[in-house]
């Protein structure tokens, strides 16, 4: 399965900005959650958007079947 | 004609879809918040309570020891101001006495207070007064009742204490809810789509070849045709329409089995397929009926590829260790010189495919001249109802003639359509569009009963003729042909010897099983049978024995040259002592000349009709034959 990009700019650059503030805030205001479950959760979804910003791929879009990318 | 279309357009899957799932997901959204907070909130109260419950019963213990009145003020001074730092109060009552400590509370508050707490044990819920919470609990020690009442911030705090980590975690479980339904929807949209692109490939293909059937070339035909609006996508300037249909298809399906019959029609479809390139297309249709639309070809090009499809039908193809060749008559009509429709052009490519079929050529290009033909052609198929409800079909009479003394002694009925614009139509002219129509049953009752009402009626007059009618082999299919057959005889009281039915060689050998037992059933009626046009067909003598006729009717062909052609003298001859040799009459057709007359008579046959004698006559003229003196001709 070969990481095809399937994310246009738009896409992949709104998740870029979610991803960096996500995992920001988990890392650095984690006493503000008080809890670390919720800290590594946050972590996870930060982590992914910023994969998804970094290869331009999603992997629940390439489940799916969509394909946002102009081609 | 957009149904294909309307198969594949239908978007609305998805968006249903995705909107049913962030539903769903903001309604687990809901829940799950809702339940988290409660079960929080209980949690807490539960805590509260316990520890209201160990002030409690320290205090009783307390109280236990306590054995002047007076100390009781003092204690719940104590413990109050020691335990409790909201507003609270607490109570004591004996039967005689009563004490009570109030912090931070206003003696109103506090009898409200003490009427709302219910008389039950359970103070698992808490009271609400002015916006704020209070929890209670009720201890018995001895014959002291103590009442503890005590605000609680404990909601707000967990509130305060949970809603950072459930919004959070609410954010999250919706992102995933989303992701979700996104995957769902369009998987499932995805498979749908796949659904309705299969069912419009089986609606619009033929299982056996693969090649799209008669539903697709309509489309197609719609599509290319005429002036480009919304709806067509691809018109196009010219195109030739090629209609293929196999020769011996029928025979491979009856002697080979069906098995063998697909077979040929794949292999068939295959070659075809091979020689025609896009964006010509090759469609199955039906039976072994294949049509070619190939948008752009000239009539010149088209004549090309029908040469080398029939070239192609015509080299063997192996089934079941034997080679066969389909061989193949096309039929060619070109878009938009003969014809500007999608049922033009087929009707059109239709005639030309029957006409090269008859002419055994191979192709056949669609004559120009009759353009016109199609539209009567159809024009005449509609008023066909009308023709048999208003009895337009009228019934024409041809004198058979005894050659020895010249009499009269039968009558072939021939129908003509007295047809209201177009004047008398010969039945060449529309026996194959009833044939094709599905009116056969009703039109050969039609016949059976005009030419039985007419024998009748002579018949009654004394005029003793016998009239003859041509049957089409599809009658003779008709189950209940024998039953009407007596019915009608019996309705206008006329003996059976007077009808009888003329069928045509080749149509008695068609289902001969099942058309002998319908000639059985005609012949215990009493209706006389004859074989017409005998010896151009293709059937046995074999099945001549069997089918047990009455009378044997000897093809024109062999008569118009009887003089000159020994051979067909030969066949004459032939024919006369088969004839005799079987018992049955005999009858010449298509007797012109004196000369034939006397030669047939002199070779022992019997029997003549033929334009020597008298034309096809309306039944009035030939009533006036009748009436003249006898004999009607001279023959000798």
């Amino acid at each position: 399965m070969a990481l095809t990009s399937n994310l246009n700019l738009l896409d992949r650059s709104l998740r870029g900005v979610i991803g960096i503030c996500v995992t920001a805030f988990a890392l650095f205001n984690g006493d503000l959650i008080g809890d670390v479950f919720i800290e590594v959760l946050l972590g996870i979804f930060g982590l992914l958007n910023l994969i998804s910003l970094a290869s331009g791929w999603c992997p629940v879009y390439h489940l799916a079947g969509i394909n946002t990318r102009k081609h | 004609m957009q149904q294909i279309a309307k198969i594949k357009q239908d978007k609305t899957v998805k968006p249903r879809l995705i909107w049913a799932c962030l539903c769903v997901a903001l309604l687990v959204s809901a829940i799950y918040v809702t339940v988290s907070y409660r079960l929080t909130a209980d949690i807490t109260v539960r805590s509260e309570l316990k520890a209201m419950a160990h002030i409690t019963s320290l205090f009783s213990n307390e109280l236990s020891q306590v054995n002047d009145a007076s100390e009781v003020d003092t204690l719940l001074n104590e413990v109050l101001l020691s335990a409790v730092n909201t507003p609270a109060f607490i109570t004591v009552t004996t039967a005689q006495q009563q004490w009570q400590k109030n912090l931070l509370l206003t003696p109103t508050e506090r009898s409200s207070l003490l009427q709302l707490i219910p008389g039950t044990e359970d103070n698992a819920d808490p009271i609400e007064l002015n916006g704020k919470t209070y929890l209670w609990q009720r201890h018995q020690t001895g014959h002291y009742v103590i009442t503890f009442v005590q605000e609680t911030p404990a909601l707000d705090i967990t509130l305060s204490f949970v809603a950072k980590r459930l919004l959070v975690t609410s954010i999250i479980v919706f992102w995933i809810a989303v992701w979700l339904a996104l995957t769902l929807a369009s998987l499932i949209a995805k498979r749908a789509e796949q659904v309705n692109e299969s069912l419009a490939y089986i609606a619009t293909h033929d299982s056996l070849t693969g090649l799209p059937n008669r539903l697709y070339l309509i489309e197609l035909l719609e599509n290319s045709l005429g002036p480009a609006t919304e709806d067509t996508d691809t018109p196009v300037d010219e195109g030739c329409l090629l209609i293929i249909d196999l020769d011996r298809f029928k025979e491979v399906n009856d002697s080979f089995g069906y098995a063998a019959g697909d077979t040929l029609l794949k292999e068939v479809a295959r070659r075809v397929s091979e020689l025609i390139n896009a964006p010509a297309e090759l469609i199955r249709t039906g039976g072994d009926e294949f049509f070619i639309w190939a948008p752009g070809y000239t009539i010149e090009k088209a004549k090309t590829l029908s040469l080398e499809i029939v070239n192609s039908c015509n080299s063997p193809i192996l089934i079941n260790g034997l080679t066969v060749n389909s061989g193949a008559s096309i039929g060619i009509s070109h878009y938009p010189s003969q014809a500007e429709n999608t049922a033009g052009l087929i009707v059109c490519a239709d005639t030309a495919m029957h006409k090269a079929k008859a002419m055994r050529s191979g192709w056949q290009v669609y004559d120009d001249k009759k353009i016109a033909d199609y539209k009567d052609i159809l024009q005449l198929r509609a008023e066909l109802s009308d023709a048999l409800e208003q009895q337009q079909i009228i019934l024409y009479y041809q004198p058979k003639v005894d050659l020895a003394s010249g009499e009269v002694i039968g009558a072939e009925a021939l129908c003509r359509w007295q047809h209201p614009r177009l004047g008398l139509l010969g039945p060449a002219e529309f026996i194959d569009l009833i044939e094709h129509s599905g009116k056969v049953q009703e039109f050969g009752r039609y016949i059976i009963a005009a030419a039985a009402a007419q024998a009748s009626q002579w018949h009654t007059e004394g005029l003793l003729v016998p009239i003859a009618i041509n049957l089409s082999p599809y009658n003779l299919l008709d189950p209940g042909l024998a039953a009407f057959i007596g019915e009608t005889l019996k309705r206008h009281r006329l003996p059976p010897q007077f009808i009888e039915m003329e069928l045509t060689e080749n149509e008695t050998c068609i289902n001969i099983d099942y058309i002998q037992s319908a000639l059985a059933q005609l012949r215990e009626l009493g209706v006389s049978l004859a074989i017409d046009d005998f010896g151009t067909g293709m059937s046995s003598l074999a099945y001549l024995s069997e089918l047990r006729v009455n009378v044997l009717k000897i093809d024109r062909t062999f008569i118009c040259d009887l003089t000159t052609n020994k051979g067909h003298r030969a066949i004459i001859a032939a024919a006369i002592t088969l004839s005799q040799s079987f018992g049955c009459d005999m009858v010449a057709e298509g007797v012109e000349t004196q000369e034939q007359a006397r030669m047939l008579y002199d070779m022992g046959c019997r029997a003549a009709q033929g334009f020597l004698f008298a034309r096809p006559m309306p039944a009035q003229e030939f009533h006036a034959l009748l009436k003249q003196q006898k004999p009607q001709f001279s023959v000798t």
